[in-house]
């Protein structure tokens, strides 16, 4: 229970001593209230918030062409009320109009000749002038311009498009007539067709009846002549073959006797050696009687036919089958007649149906060089003297206001007071000091850039001294101020570290002052930050002469001039 | 040295380094200063003693041309501190209560700053920095950072720097806050070591003993106004207060046990424990005769207590409260 009540009257305490900070309740909620509306203000249009003020983006243009493109261009331009417009002779004025004077965002060259090119069917190109620095603006202005080409090009293809349409029904329509005619002309061609068919059906019968007749009598002239030449040749051979086989019986009858004789010579030769006795040895042996061939059957000898008969026969023959030649006459059949069909006419088609041309446009930047659309730089460029800004900011401002702050709990600076030296050498030592501090930081940030990420350091790198002197000595003339206004080191703190983070988003610092809507611009007119940076973007990124440093360093010396002299006063009231 | 040994104080003339006359200062409505009018000699230390928030730090800060009054005039060295404010404050050594000191810096360093943004060449900075280093016993450390140094040596450095471009009138604003003995007689050394070399001081302090042992005349300010000024003795003499015995006793004493002493006389006093009176003596003789008188009435006197006036008594004679205790 103890326990309880020591937290309890703990937590009480804690909650009287938080209601009486008044630095911790402003961190708590005004700090961070401060710098979510001055990134998210700034930021706002990056994801397609915030507004558009009438005339808020002011573009240049230069017409060569005085045609109907520039007329396009120029409606266009006028119905969009964020555009505010500049009219310049020529495009030296016109780059300077975004370069020297940055009075616009783009400067937009419609060349002589576009109108001419589109109608021809050519291509034309506007050109743009851009600033890089002004990206988000650019950017606004490009997708415009790209819609606007968008649109005439869109527009003279319609144009086309109508007429080509129109081309196309009348085409259409003469294909629709063809299409009847020939339909008409295929019915007809069918009929034909179907006629010639039963022609041709006609004609073959009346063919195959010839050739059957013609075959026919053919066949029964070849059937007497081979019967009447078979019938002589016959009587002719039975003649020879008669004469033959009697021949024939004779030698049959000759060698049957010439057997039997053989058979009783053997016989008497037999008796005979039987007789000789002993002698039969010494007789020689008698000659050999030849054998008719075995097997042979006499019945079977073949009897040749004569070959002069047969080769008679034959060409008698061949003479008797010989077909006679079929002739068809063309002029039996009759030719289908054709019908006639109606060629539709094309009519008049337009030939000189012209494809327009296209206009588009290419950017140049401030240093005359062909780039992409919006085309960028190197990031570094606007970082370095963007985060050097801020860093020499929160040096100036905390260095200056804290040291004073130290004067005082030191006890110094009322010994200071009591000197012979008036106060304000002691406040223009320490701001001299401070300065000098900013002035050798800047320069040692901006030549690790140039070694480390390579930034630019423009066409005459001295000349970032000026803007670097001014912004140094506004800071520390402003921590001057806020050394007055913050009474404790514990206030300085969260009072400086908001001003800063404030005066360097708004200003430029971390992000480009157009990403910012117009407003907030108009506000940042009011921090040394934004004219610091104008002057650092035109150096290094614009590449501009020193020239373009010496407007924001004469104002940011002049509100360091400001700063000290309210610093002065009120530090007079707060030391003195 | 004691008070009236650099002879006596001459509040006109020449020799009137610190002059202020009828000082007024209010913060909104609360006055802090009215009437306040100072003179401080050549060589002549005045103590300004009074009780905290009594006016002594807006007097000085006056004085020292910090604080602007809202009226009165005040003059260093013959020169008028409104008109001629450079050449008043080149007269001027301002010691403020709380250090006044660069804690990073070194001895030397915090001593030649000082000494030079007072006009002073490199050399003579140099040599007087070492010479006052030497005086206030921190030559050893010269070369130390100060945010090194014991409260004592910072207090004796911060006394230095405002001496060291030997200004003609010296303003030290209680300058022995929190310092031991040793330090504290260092640094009253210093102080009569520059008076006796002609400085005019005005020694701030609400520490009685302090006054009593180093001012040659005291003003005794409360609730923004000098109450008396003069010297010790004159201040005590200037309350009236007399030597006071106070006795302890076993048992009560009844009232008016002392009457018809001569030179006595009872005084009201109240203790939480015990027996006690307090008896206001016009001389100390008469002690052992009181302490007779208390034993005669069969009361023993177990301690007894003799206080001889002081400043405070004169204080709070005059203002009805003690140095240390002013009511705001």
């Amino acid at each position: 229970m103890r326990t309880l009540r020591a937290i309890w009257f703990t937590l009480g305490k804690e909650f009287r001593l938080i209601r009486r900070d008044r630095i911790g309740l402003f961190m708590l909620l005004v700090a961070p209230i401060a710098v979510i509306a001055a990134a998210g203000f700034s930021l706002a249009r990056i994801y397609g918030g915030g507004t558009t003020e009438r005339g808020e983006y002011t573009i240049a243009i230069v017409d060569e062409d005085h045609g109907l493109i520039s007329h396009i261009i120029f409606n266009a331009i006028a119905r969009d009320q964020s555009l505010n417009v500049i009219h310049v002779d020529n495009r030296a004025d016109a780059e300077a109009t975004v370069r020297e004077r940055a009075e616009a965002v783009v400067a937009i060259v419609i060349p002589s000749g576009t109108t001419r090119a589109i109608a021809n069917g050519g291509k034309a190109r506007m050109i743009l002038y851009t600033d890089p620095v002004k990206y988000l603006q650019t950017v606004r202005i490009e997708l415009m311009i790209s819609e606007l080409c968008r649109e005439i090009n869109a527009g003279a293809m319609d144009k086309v498009r109508k007429g080509a349409a129109q081309q196309a029904q009348y085409v259409h329509d003469e294909f629709e007539r063809a299409r009847a005619a020939a339909e008409k002309a295929h019915a007809e061609a069918t009929r034909l067709a179907a006629e010639s068919v039963a022609t041709r059906e006609s004609i073959a019968a009346h063919i195959r009846e010839r050739i059957a007749k013609e075959l026919s009598d053919a066949r029964d002239h070849a059937k007497a002549a081979l019967d009447a030449e078979f019938n002589r040749i016959q009587v002719d051979l039975n003649k020879r073959t008669e004469v033959q086989r009697a021949k024939l019986d004779q030698l049959k009858d000759y060698l049957q006797r010439l057997k039997v004789a053989q058979g009783e010579f053997e016989n008497w030769f037999a008796k005979l050696k039987e007789i000789a006795g002993n002698r039969a040895s010494s007789i020689p042996a008698p000659p050999t009687i030849p054998s008719p061939p075995a097997n042979l059957d006499l019945a079977e000898l073949k009897i040749e036919t004569p070959d002069a008969e047969l080769k008679t026969a034959r060409q008698n023959l061949e003479q008797a089958l010989t077909v006679p030649s079929i002739e068809i006459n063309a002029q039996d059949f009759p030719a289908p007649k054709i019908p006639d069909i109606e060629i539709p006419s094309m009519g008049k088609v337009n030939a000189n149906l012209a494809i327009p041309g296209t206009l588009a446009f290419t950017e140049f930047d401030l240093n005359g060089k062909e780039t992409g659309a919006a085309g960028g730089f190197n990031a570094f460029d606007l970082q370095v003297p963007g985060f050097a800004v801020t860093f020499l900011m929160i040096g100036m401002l905390m260095g200056v206001s804290l040291a004073l702050i130290d004067e005082r709990d030191w006890g110094t600076l009322e010994r200071l007071r009591s000197v012979s030296a008036p106060l304000w050498t002691t406040l223009t030592g320490k701001l001299l000091a401070r300065f000098i501090v900013g002035f050798v930081q800047m320069i040692v940030l901006f030549g690790a850039g140039w070694l480390l990420f390579g930034i630019s350091l423009g066409h005459d790198p001295a000349a970032l001294m000026l803007p670097a002197a001014a912004i140094a000595f506004a800071g520390a003339a402003f921590g001057l101020i806020v050394a007055g206004v913050g009474r404790t080191r514990d206030a300085v703190m969260p009072v400086g570290a908001i001003v800063i983070m404030t005066m360097a988003a708004i200003g430029g610092c971390w992000w480009p002052l157009d990403f910012e809507p117009a407003w907030m611009q108009r506000v940042a007119l009011g921090l040394p930050t934004t004219w610091a940076m104008r002057a650092f973007n035109d150096l290094m990124i614009r590449n501009l002469s020193v020239m373009s440093a010496l407007m924001p360093t004469a104002v940011n010396f002049g509100f360091g001039i400001l700063y000290t002299a309210i610093g002065v006063a009120i530090a007079r009231r707060r030391f003195a | 040295m004691k008070a009236g040994e650099r002879g006596a104080p001459v509040m006109n003339g020449a020799s009137t380094i610190i002059r202020a006359s009828d000082l007024r200062k209010s913060y909104g409505d609360r006055v802090a200063l009215e009437g306040v009018s100072i003179a401080v000699n050549r060589g002549e230390i005045v103590g300004l003693l009074g009780p905290n928030g009594a006016g002594k730090t807006t007097t000085l800060s006056i004085l020292s041309g910090v604080l602007t009054p809202d009226a009165g005039s005040v003059s260093i060295d013959g020169h008028d501190l409104a008109t001629a404010k450079a050449q008043a404050r080149e007269c001027l050594g301002l010691v403020p209560q709380s250090l006044a000191l660069y804690p990073t810096l070194t001895a030397v360093e915090n001593l030649m700053f000082f000494g030079r943004i007072q006009g002073l060449s490199s050399r003579q900075a140099s040599e007087g920095s070492l010479k006052l280093l030497e005086e206030v016993g921190l030559s050893d450390r010269a070369h130390d950072a100060v945010e090194e140094f014991s409260g004592g040596m910072k207090r004796r450095l911060n006394i230095a720097c405002g001496m060291l471009h030997s200004p003609t009138a010296i303003m030290l604003d209680e300058p022995t806050v929190g310092v031991d003995p040793q330090s504290r007689e260092r640094i009253f050394t210093v102080i009569e070591a520059a008076a006796a070399r002609g400085a005019a001081i005005l020694y701030s302090t609400n520490y009685m003993e302090e006054a009593e042992r180093l001012c040659d005349r005291i003003i005794l300010i409360d609730h923004g106004s000098i109450v008396a000024r003069g010297t010790t003795t004159e201040l005590i003499a200037l309350a009236g207060t007399e030597t006071r015995l106070e006795v302890t006793t076993r048992r009560a004493l009844a009232p008016g046990w002392c009457k018809g002493m001569a030179g006595v006389s009872e005084l009201p006093w109240a203790v939480a424990e015990g027996f006690a009176a307090a008896l206001s003596v016009a001389s100390i003789d008469h002690v052992p005769a009181l302490i007779r008188r208390a034993g005669e009435m069969g009361v023993e006197v177990i301690e007894f207590h003799v206080h001889r006036p002081n400043l405070q008594d004169a204080f709070i004679k005059l203002t009805g409260h003690a140095l240390r205790d002013a009511p705001t």
